[in-house]
C-alpha cells in the first residue's frame, strides 16, 4: 500500500487550476481559488477531456510506438492487432501513432485561429460600436457578406488563393472567424456606451480610446467569452473537414480530417477513418463542454 | 443569447436574430431587402475576385495537355479570360443581370442548366433530413424541457451535445461503414438510385414523390434506401441545434405565469405543453431552424461528396477543385439568393409568432 | 398548537383539514404546511393572510392541485362539494379547474399568454369546460367580458395582453378565471402592483361579483387594508400553521394571537374595521 495515491483529489487539483485559469476574470479575485465540486457539470467535463487531450497530444510528440509519418512500418490496410493498435492505413503508416501526432495540429490550428479571430474581431467590434455611423455599417456588410458564404467553400476558396501550408489554414479559419466576434463585440459596446460609467470615464477626462479600452471593453468580454470556447468547437470542425477535402494541409502530414479522407476508399478497412474521427469528435466536444460550462456559470437549468 | 447555437451549423445566420419591433413592417421588410440585395452583391463579387485570382489556370481543363500555346491563348481569350479584371467584371456583371450565369468549364453545359439539373437531388435530401430533424428536434426538445433535471433530461443532453460536436463527413462514413459495409442492410453510396434502376416519370424531379405519384411502388423503395442514410447524416446536424433551443426556450416557457393559468383553468398537460407552452417558445425555435434550412438546402456539401450524391453540394466542390469559375459562381449566387428569401420569411413568421412584433 | 376557535360555518364551500406536507421525497425536508385546517365559508369573502413563507401560497396552490413539482403533501384532505380533492386523479382535477374551482394569480398580464388573444384564451377556456360550438364560446367569452366592465368588448376580444394596462388585465384575467362559473375563486395577492383607485375599483368588482352570484372568495394576501375592508373571515398564517382563525370584525376588534396583533401592528389598522 505504499504506492503514490494517484487519488481524485490530486486528480480535482490539478483539474482546478485549469478551471480557474479557464474562468479567470468573472470570478471575484478576492474570494480566492473556484471550488471544483461546485462547478457545473459540463465545466469539469470540458476541463478533464481537453487536458486529457492536450496531454496526450504533446506526449505523441515526445514518442510514439511508430513513426508517425514513414510508410511501410506494416502491412497496408492491416486491421487492429497488438502492435498497431488502431491498424494501418493505405501506404502501412501506424494509424494509432498518426492519430496521436495529429492532436497538436488540430489543437494549434484551432486554438490559434481563434484567438486571432477574438482579438482581431473584438477589437475590429469595439471600434466599430464605439465609432459608429460609416465605419460601422462597413463593418456590418462585410461581415455579413462573409457570413452570407457557405463556410467550408469560402475557406477552400481562401485556402486556394493563399496556397498550402499550415499558417494559411491559420489564416482562413482566423478571418473566417471574425465577423461573429466583431457583431458581438459590437452589440455589447453599443449596448454599454450609454451607460453611466461610460460617461463617467468620460468625465474623468479618458480619451475615448481610453474609454473604449480600458472601461468598455473589459466590462463587454463576458458574453464574448464564453462564444469563444464554443466557437472554437465549431473551429476544430471546420478545420478537419478542410483537412477532409484536402486542403492547406501538405499530403502526409498528420491530420485528423485527412485522415479519415484517407480511409474513404477502403471504407471495410473502418480503423483508418475511425480513430481520427473520433479524435475530432472529442476535441469539438472538449471544447462546446468547455463553452457551455462557462455560460452554465452564470445561468443553470440551461442544457 | 442565440449566436452560441448558431456555430454548430455549418452554416452561419446571417444575422437571422433580428431585433424587435422597430418600424413598419413593409418599411422595415423593404429596408432588410435593400441590406441584403447589398451582400448579395458583395458575395458575388468577391467570389469573382478570389476566382480569378485562383492559382490553376482553367483552361488547362478544357485543352489537350500537348495543346501549343497559341491554342491555350485562343481558348482564353474566347473565355475572356485576357481581358482586364474590369472588363471581365464588367461583361459578368452585364450577363448576370440577364440572367446568364456563362457556361460551366468543367461540364461545358450552361450553369444555370447544371444547377437546375441537380437542385431536386438537394431539395429531396435536405427537405427529408429537414423535416424530419426539426420534428425530432422539437419533440425531444419539449420532452427534455417537461422532465427538466431528470435522468431523461441529462441523457438527452449527452446526446444533443455529442450530435453539435459531431464532424458530419465521418458521421457519414461511421453510417455507411456500419449500415452498408459490416450490416449489409442499406445500399452503396452511390447516389439516388441503385444501378439499374432507372428514375420515375418526371412531375416534380422528386423520386420518392414523382415514384409514389406514379405508382412505382418498387422505385419509392429504392429511392427511399438510398435517400436513408445521407438523410440521417444531415438530419443529426438539423437535429442537436434544433432539440438544444427547444429546450432551452421551452424550459423559460413552462416556468412562466401564464402556462401555470393555463393549468389552472383545467387544460391538459398536452395542450397546456405543445399549444400555450410552445408557441411562446417558437421565436428561438424559428430562428434555428430557419439555419438548418440554409444549411441543409445549400447542399451539404461534404455530406453530398460521401454519398455520391448528385446535388448541388457536390458540383459546388468539384467547380472549386477545379477551378470551374462560372459553376462556383452559379452556385454561390443561389446560395445568396436563398439566404435573403430566408430571411424575409423568417421575419414573416416572427410576426406570426409573437404578435408583440406586429405593427 | 391551534387554538380552536368557535368559528364553524354551517354550510362550508372549503374544508381544509389537517394539510400536512414539505419539499424533498418524503415531505418532510423542510416542512412547510403543518397540520393546516380552516374553512372558507359559502356566498362570502375570505382570507388567508400571512407574511411571504407563511404558507399561504403554497396552501391556495394546494387546494387547487397546482401545488410546485418539488412539494409532497403527506397528510390531511381537502374537502370541496363533497368530495376529498387530495384523492383525486390528474383527469378529475383537470376537470374542476377553471369550472370549479379557479384562480387569479399575482401579476395579471403575466398570467396571460402573450402570443393568443384574450378573445381566444376565453373562448379556448369555455369550450374546454362546456363543449359548446366557437361561436356560442366567443358569445359567451364577451359576456365575460362585459361581466368584468371592459368597455368596448368586440375590439379587445382581437386584442393580446401587452395591449392591455395593468388594471384592464386585471379584470381579464378575473373574466377568463369566472368564464365558466366556477363556486369557488382564489386571489393570489390580488392588488398588489396595482395604482390605489384601480385597486379599489378591482376590489368593489370583486365584491360585486360575489354577491350577484353567490361566489365564495379566498383572497391569499399579506394587505390587511383590503381584508380588513371587504372580507367576512380571516384565517391567518405563519410559518406553515394556522394561527388564528375568525371573523374579520372579531380580529380586528380583538386579535387573539401575538403575532396577529404584530400585523394588525404593522399594517396601523389595529381597532379599525
Amino acid at each position: 500500500m505504499t504506492a503514490t495515491p494517484l487519488t481524485k483529489e490530486t486528480a480535482d487539483a490539478n483539474a482546478t487550476a485549469i478551471a480557474d485559469a479557464a474562468v479567470a476574470s468573472p470570478a471575484s479575485p478576492r474570494r480566492g481559488r473556484v471550488r471544483w465540486r461546485g462547478l457545473p457539470r459540463s465545466l469539469q467535463a470540458g476541463v478533464v477531456l481537453s487536458g486529457v487531450l492536450v496531454t496526450v497530444s504533446v506526449a505523441a510528440r515526445i514518442r510514439t510506438p511508430h513513426s508517425p509519418t514513414r510508410t511501410g512500418v506494416g502491412p497496408p490496410f492491416e486491421s487492429p492487432s497488438s502492435t498497431f493498435l488502431f491498424g494501418t492505413d493505405q501506404v502501412g503508416s501506424d494509424v494509432f501513432s498518426r492519430t496521436f501526432t495529429a492532436g497538436l495540429t488540430d489543437i494549434g490550428i484551432t486554438l490559434i485561429g481563434v484567438a486571432v479571430a477574438f482579438v482581431v474581431g473584438t477589437s475590429l467590434g469595439a471600434i466599430a460600436g464605439f465609432v459608429g455611423g460609416i465605419v460601422d455599417a462597413i463593418a456590418m456588410r462585410v461581415s455579413e457578406i462573409l457570413q452570407s458564404f457557405p463556410a467550408l467553400l469560402l475557406a477552400m476558396l481562401m485556402a486556394s488563393v493563399l496556397g498550402g501550408g499550415l499558417l494559411n489554414v491559420v489564416i482562413v479559419v482566423a478571418v473566417l472567424g471574425i465577423p461573429g466576434y466583431l457583431r458581438l463585440a459590437r452589440a455589447e459596446i453599443m449596448s454599454k456606451k450609454e451607460l453611466e460609467f461610460s460617461d463617467a470615464a468620460r468625465l474623468m477626462g479618458n480619451r475615448p480610446g481610453g474609454v473604449l479600452f480600458r472601461h468598455l471593453l473589459p466590462n463587454s468580454l463576458a458574453p464574448v467569452i464564453s462564444f469563444t470556447a464554443i466557437n472554437a468547437s465549431w473551429v476544430a470542425i471546420l478545420v478537419s473537414s478542410l483537412g477532409f477535402v484536402g486542403v492547406g494541409i501538405e499530403p502526409g502530414t498528420p491530420e485528423w480530417g485527412s485522415m479519415v479522407a484517407s480511409g474513404r476508399n477502403q471504407i471495410n478497412a473502418w480503423w483508418v477513418s475511425f480513430f481520427p474521427g473520433i479524435a475530432i469528435l472529442l476535441l469539438a466536444l472538449a471544447l462546446f463542454l468547455l463553452g457551455d460550462g462557462v455560460s452554465d456559470l452564470k445561468a443553470r437549468r440551461k442544457w | 443569447m442565440t449566436s452560441d447555437a448558431l456555430v454548430s451549423l455549418p452554416v452561419r445566420g446571417a444575422g437571422m436574430a433580428t431585433r424587435r419591433g422597430g418600424g413598419l413592417r413593409s418599411r422595415r421588410i423593404l429596408g432588410k431587402l435593400a441590406g441584403a440585395v447589398i451582400v448579395v452583391w458583395g458575395v458575388v463579387t468577391l467570389t469573382f475576385l478570389m476566382s480569378r485570382v485562383v492559382a490553376p489556370d482553367p483552361t488547362t481543363l478544357l485543352v489537350p495537355p500537348q495543346a501549343t500555346q497559341a491554342h491555350r491563348a485562343a481558348v482564353r481569350h474566347e473565355l475572356g479570360l485576357d481581358s482586364s479584371l474590369v472588363v471581365q467584371y464588367g461583361h459578368f456583371l452585364r450577363n448576370l443581370a440577364h440572367g446568364d450565369l456563362g457556361e460551366s468549364f468543367s461540364t461545358g453545359l450552361p450553369v444555370t442548366k447544371d444547377l437546375s439539373q441537380r437542385l431536386p437531388a438537394t431539395i429531396e435530401l435536405g427537405l427529408l433530413a429537414l423535416v424530419v430533424g426539426t420534428l425530432v428536434g422539437v419533440l425531444v426538445g419539449v420532452f427534455a424541457a417537461i422532465h427538466a433535471d431528470s435522468v431523461i433530461d441529462h441523457g438527452l443532453r449527452a446526446v444533443v451535445v455529442t450530435g453539435l460536436a459531431m464532424p458530419q463527413f465521418w458521421l457519414g462514413l461511421s453510417l455507411l461503414s456500419v449500415f452498408f459495409v459490416q450490416l449489409g442492410v442499406l445500399p452503396a453510396p452511390i447516389g439516388r438510385l441503385p444501378v439499374g434502376v432507372d428514375p420515375p416519370p418526371t412531375i416534380t424531379h422528386l423520386y420518392l414523390v414523382d415514384a409514389l405519384l406514379t405508382g412505382q411502388w418498387s422505385v419509392f423503395v429504392d429511392s427511399l434506401r438510398q435517400l436513408i442514410l445521407p438523410a440521417a447524416t444531415i438530419g443529426a446536424g438539423v437535429f442537436s441545434p434544433i432539440a438544444r433551443v427547444t429546450r432551452t426556450a421551452m424550459v423559460e416557457a413552462l416556468s412562466s405565469d401564464y402556462v401555470r393559468t393555463a393549468r389552472s383553468l383545467g387544460f391538459s398537460p398536452a395542450r397546456v405543453h405543445f399549444i400555450f407552452a410552445l408557441r411562446n417558445a417558437l421565436l428561438p425555435i424559428i430562428t434555428m431552424t430557419a439555419n438548418a434550412v440554409a444549411f441543409a438546402l445549400s447542399g451539404a456539401v461534404l455530406v453530398e461528396g460521401v454519398f455520391g450524391w448528385p446535388g448541388i453540394g457536390q458540383y459546388a466542390l468539384t467547380a472549386i477543385q477545379q477551378s470551374d469559375f462560372p459553376g462556383l459562381q452559379g452556385f454561390v449566387l443561389y446560395v445568396a439568393v436563398l439566404y435573403v428569401l430566408i430571411y424575409v420569411v423568417v421575419d414573416i413568421l416572427y410576426t406570426f409568432a409573437d404578435p408583440r412584433l406586429r405593427r | 398548537m391551534v387554538t380552536p376557535q368557535a368559528t364553524t360555518e354551517p354550510d362550508p364551500i372549503l374544508v381544509v383539514d389537517g394539510l400536512t406536507g414539505g419539499f424533498g421525497r418524503t415531505g418532510e425536508s423542510p416542512q412547510v404546511l403543518r397540520d393546516v385546517s380552516f374553512q372558507i365559508p359559502r356566498g362570502r369573502l375570505s382570507a388567508i393572510v400571512g407574511e411571504t413563507g407563511s404558507g399561504k401560497s403554497i396552501t391556495a396552490l394546494s387546494v387547487i392541485g397546482l401545488a410546485p413539482a418539488g412539494f409532497t403533501r403527506t397528510r390531511g384532505s381537502i374537502g370541496f362539494e363533497g368530495r376529498d380533492l387530495a384523492g383525486l386523479d390528474d383527469r378529475q382535477y383537470q376537470a374542476i379547474r377553471g369550472s370549479r374551482i379557479a384562480m387569479v394569480f399575482q401579476d395579471a398580464r403575466a398570467s396571460l399568454n402573450p402570443t393568443f388573444s384574450i378573445g381566444y384564451q376565453l373562448a379556448a377556456t369555455i369550450r374546454r369546460h362546456t363543449g359548446v360550438s366557437r361561436s356560442a364560446a366567443r358569445a359567451a367569452a364577451e359576456e365575460a367580458l362585459v361581466g368584468v366592465r371592459i368597455p368596448d368588448v368586440k375590439r379587445r376580444m382581437k386584442q393580446y395582453p401587452h395591449q392591455f394596462s395593468g388594471g384592464m388585465a386585471q379584470r381579464v384575467a378575473l373574466a377568463l378565471a369566472l368564464s365558466c362559473r366556477p363556486n369557488l375563486l382564489l386571489l393570489d395577492e390580488p392588488t398588489t402592483g396595482l395604482d390605489a383607485t384601480i385597486q379599489a375599483d378591482v376590489m368593489d368588482l370583486i365584491v360585486e361579483l360575489s354577491e350577484r352570484d353567490g361566489l365564495s372568495v379566498c383572497l391569499i394576501t399579506h394587505d390587511l387594508g383590503v381584508v380588513g375592508q371587504h372580507c367576512d373571515h380571516v384565517v391567518v398564517m405563519r410559518s406553515g400553521r394556522v394561527v388564528e382563525r375568525a371573523d374579520a370584525r372579531d380580529l380586528f376588534e380583538s386579535p387573539r394571537h401575538p403575532y396577529t396583533r404584530q400585523l394588525l401592528a404593522a399594517s396601523e389598522l389595529g381597532g379599525h374595521a
